[in-house]
């Protein structure tokens, strides 16, 4: 055998798990269809909103927009991604994003938006009682930036954008 | 009231569909569903869960508290069935939440999957819904990948796994004879030490080539590894093998002209193989028996090499 070389890839274990992921999504959208993977992330997604709801004691402690809409920047922010406020009113929160933790591995892949989706609404319907969560822009599609509209109130409107989320 | 409308909608509907309350209880069961199940209505999917009771009572917990359409898995007859499950939203189930457990998803990624398998049709079997242009790209990325996996990518030639399944394949056949040729080039450490790694990348590549040549389309060649070649000649006999092997020790031997990256004057760089053989069905009748023949072949006449 010739001796092994100085590798060519030497990713860091965050690197590393993030391919893993990225890879799974890409492969579970390709063979299921985007609605398919995206029930898949989701179920994830939802499962790590409730922690991060027990962890920031937010389905206790948070009683107003700018409470959940700080939970959630800051849950973002320790996962490498960096959201920012864009608007905070009693009706809704959004945020914008400019780059997303998954990295270049996202695009083409909005499934993985479905992580975003789920804990952002699980936590505010945690600690709101509702939530329904609209991706407005994701850089997954094209864009330049992440857009998410977090609607705080029900609005009975059958063509409201958006997945719903209760307590 | 809103499990019968619900159920109404769905009674015709060629998927199973049922009707479930968030903690797992029957509420109601399309045609479908009920010639699929033996469920009543207050019996428990639970009961029929593929992933564990514990797994799928989560997942409908989740699925009654938000507008997600998510995934759960249900045995049906011994067999692992997909349904997605959403809550009723509106006027339909103003008390308690229901969930609609929809059958429909398993058959469609299963066909989704059928179609990269290469055994078979691409088109055979899969999704009538999905494109046949999805299908057959599937199927090109499919081979693509195969070939990859195959494949020895200094050379081009085959790798282990892509000469294994050659050779399997071909000894398979009752009455299966070809020849086998080992190749291990001498001094190939010394040539790497002395020249550095591009200029043994350079030799093994240009060996590569002549070897390709030396069968042309009566076999394939393959780099298992290293500095040592196969080279597998289907329907070939013992006369072949002798012609293959001193056709092989001239290919290696011709030399090879190379630059070094840095620049400098050209060098003619040499290798020379130890070669062994082994021809089916004397010597052997499967790839196993065959290529240890060969590699002791070889080996005996690298030791004679050494010796004088």
């Amino acid at each position: 055998m010739k001796p092994a070389g100085p590798p060519t890839w030497t990713p860091t274990a965050e690197d590393f798990f993030a391919d893993i992921v990225g890879g799974l999504a890409g492969t579970l959208q390709d063979v299921a269809g985007l609605e398919g993977a995206a029930g898949f992330v989701a179920s994830v997604g939802t499962e790590l909103g409730r922690q991060v709801s027990r962890a920031y004691g937010a389905d206790t402690d948070c009683s107003d927009a700018e409470a959940i809409a700080a939970v959630l920047v800051d849950f973002k922010r320790r996962v490498g991604g960096s959201f920012q406020v864009a608007e905070i009113t009693a009706d809704q929160i959004v945020l914008t994003n400019g780059d997303c933790p998954f990295a270049q591995r996202v695009e083409g892949r909005p499934a993985l938006c479905m992580m975003t989706t789920a804990v952002f609404g699980r936590v505010t319907a945690d600690a709101n009682g509702y939530a329904r969560v609209h991706v407005d822009k994701a850089i997954a599609t094209g864009h330049d930036h992440c857009r998410v509209v977090i609607a705080l109130r029900r609005d009975d409107d059958i063509g409201a954008q958006g997945h719903e989320f209760l307590a | 009231m809103g499990t019968a409308v619900l159920l109404a909608g769905f009674a015709f509907a060629p998927q199973p569909v049922l009707l479930v309350a968030p903690d797992g209880r029957v509420r109601g069961t399309n045609r479908r569903a009920a010639n699929l199940f033996a469920l009543d209505e207050g019996d428990s999917i639970l009961d029929i869960a593929a992933g564990g009771r514990r797994a799928i009572a989560d997942t409908l917990g989740k699925a009654a508290t938000c507008s997600l359409p998510l995934p759960v898995a249900l045995n049906c007859a011994g067999r692992r069935m997909l349904f997605t499950a959403w809550r009723v939203a509106g006027p339909l189930s103003p008390e308690i939440p229901l969930l609609v457990l929809q059958g429909d998803e398993s058959g469609r990624m299963l066909h989704n999957l059928a179609a990269v398998d290469l055994q078979t049709d691409p088109t055979e079997g899969a999704d009538p819904t999905w494109p046949r242009q999805k299908q057959q790209d599937m199927a090109a990325e499919a081979a693509r990948l195969r070939r990859l996996s195959e494949t020895d990518h200094l050379t081009g030639l085959l790798n282990a796994r892509g000469l294994a399944a050659r050779m399997r394949r071909d000894l398979a056949a009752p009455t299966a004879a070809g020849v086998v040729l080992y190749a291990d080039l001498n001094g190939f450490k010394a040539l790497n030490d002395r020249y550095g790694h591009a200029a043994g990348d350079a030799v093994l590549r240009a060996v590569g080539a002549a070897l390709r040549d030396v069968v042309g389309g009566a076999g394939v060649a393959g780099r298992p590894g290293g500095d040592e070649f196969v080279l597998w000649c289907p329907g070939q006999d013992t006369d072949g093998l002798a012609r293959l092997l001193s056709q092989t020790e001239r290919a290696v031997a011709a030399p090879v002209s190379w630059q070094p990256p840095a620049g400098g004057a050209r060098v003619a760089l040499r290798a020379t193989a130890s070669v062994g053989g082994a021809a089916a069905p004397e010597d052997g009748a499967t790839l196993d028996e065959l290529l240890a023949v060969a590699d002791a072949r070889m080996y005996r006449c690298k030791s004679q090499r050494r010796a004088g």
